[in-house]
């Protein structure tokens, strides 16, 4: 709801600006004198064009980056019904079990601005590679949209550099790089797991160990069974979607109508998420 | 022009198991990468016989990207997906038209970017030698 009506506001924020930087046009090339009682007015208007003018232009620009930012809602919310479609049909088994313990996020890659939690380094919290210093521009897998109405906050990021290929971390990171379907069953972790069964668990689902112990102190579930599909829109790979599930067993990819399922899923995004 | 024939996206894309890291994972070739159609036709006018694959996403351009003066392919311009092929039937066999496509594509360059499509031209030379005798059915008659 806030994004539809921040995103209608700007809108029109920015439509008034353009309109306004118009009229300023106008009125710098007219009389004051034959206004009658506008006259004052357009006086000022004259006189502050140059002011005027330079902060409705700023204004616009912001405006137009906020949408381009925000993105069209519409889209956002045929996004996230997309990803409930997909949760439905490539799990199995799942009846009965609470919606966020099975879900399906989409990551895109591109900046992190906000410092990656857990951090990646004591001081510098992006990390730093085997070729510099990383940053918001290294190149990440950030999360977008996830199906379902709970746990929908999320700001776990993955890495996936395009020059430190070989850094890149998670399944997502994998199905990136490679351009391929991925899913993989990793080991039970909980509260009560051992360092070296986290770091086990870390190996496997091919992040730290602090990035697995950060989930465990913070009382998150790490996922039993991941699934990464590449998206591409626009015949460049664009993102990946990520299925989670905490339990083993719960995507038959054996069974024929999962080739049904694989196609499903980007065909629609691919279409949705044009120009955005 | 001859009617698309429809491949089937399950016997085509079955997952391969990689070790990484000492978990199996399952592999599959990305969706984008599977045709979900091809047909062949032969062009009596260039006397060349034209293999097209049809793709989920198949808006992009076409670009002359390996081969020679017998067989020509054409990937898209962003994916590098193999979208057509050309074959001068006069100067290769007819009877091993298949095969010979088959042995080309597998040796077919890599494109120069990432990310990899070596599973799209895995998946266009099965589809070939599955396809064959549908395919070629005209040159052959």
């Amino acid at each position: 709801m806030l994004w539809w009506v921040s995103y209608r506001i700007l809108l029109v924020v920015s439509t008034v600006s353009v309109f306004a930087v118009t009229m300023i046009g106008a009125i710098l090339q007219t009389d004051a004198k034959h206004w009658g009682f506008l006259e004052t007015t357009l006086k000022l208007t004259q006189d502050w064009a140059w002011l005027l003018i330079i902060v409705l232009s700023l204004v616009t620009a912001a405006c137009a980056g906020l949408i381009q930012f925000l993105g069209p809602p519409w889209v956002w919310d045929s996004v996230r019904e997309t990803l409930n479609r997909i949760r439905d049909r490539a799990f199995t088994g799942i009846d009965g079990d609470p919606t966020h313990h099975h879900r399906v996020t989409l990551f895109r890659r591109k900046w992190c601005w906000y410092p990656p939690s857990p951090a990646r380094h004591r001081f510098w919290s992006w990390g730093i590679g085997t070729l510099g210093p990383r940053g918001p521009w290294s190149g990440w897998m950030v999360p977008v949209m996830r199906s379902g109405h709970t746990t929908r906050q999320c700001w776990t990021v993955y890495l996936a550099s395009d020059r430190d290929v070989e850094s890149s971390e998670g399944i997502v990171g994998l199905a990136w790089q490679t351009n391929q379907v991925q899913i993989m069953e990793l080991p039970e972790i909980t509260g009560l797991s051992t360092l070296d069964q986290i770091a086990d668990y870390a190996r496997r689902a091919m992040v730290s160990p602090s990035f697995v112990g950060y989930r465990v102190k913070a009382g998150k579930a790490c996922p039993r069974t991941l699934c990464a599909i590449p998206v591409e829109v626009n015949n460049r790979i664009w993102g990946v979607i990520v299925l989670d599930s905490r339990r083993t067993g719960t995507i038959n990819y054996q069974a024929p109508e999962w080739a049904a399922h694989l196609r499903f899923a980007p065909q629609t995004l691919a279409d949705m998420l044009k120009g955005v | 022009m001859r009617e698309w024939i429809q491949v089937n996206p399950h016997e085509l894309n079955k997952p391969k198991v990689e070790r990484r890291n000492g978990v199996d994972i399952q592999v599959f070739v990305s969706p984008y990468d599977i045709p979900d159609a091809v047909r062949g036709n032969y062009d009596q006018s260039r006397r060349v016989f034209v293999v097209d694959f049809r793709y989920l996403a198949d808006d992009e351009d076409k670009v002359e990207h390996g081969g020679d003066e017998h067989i020509k392919y054409f990937v898209g311009r962003e994916s590098r997906r193999l979208h057509r092929i050309e074959i001068d039937v006069d100067r290769l066999d007819v009877n091993a038209v298949g095969l010979e496509v088959n042995k080309v594509i597998a040796n077919l360059p890599e494109a120069d970017r990432r990310p990899s499509r070596r599973g799209n031209y895995e998946a266009a030379g099965r589809i070939l030698e599955n396809k064959k005798e549908e395919l070629f059915a005209t040159v052959g008659g």
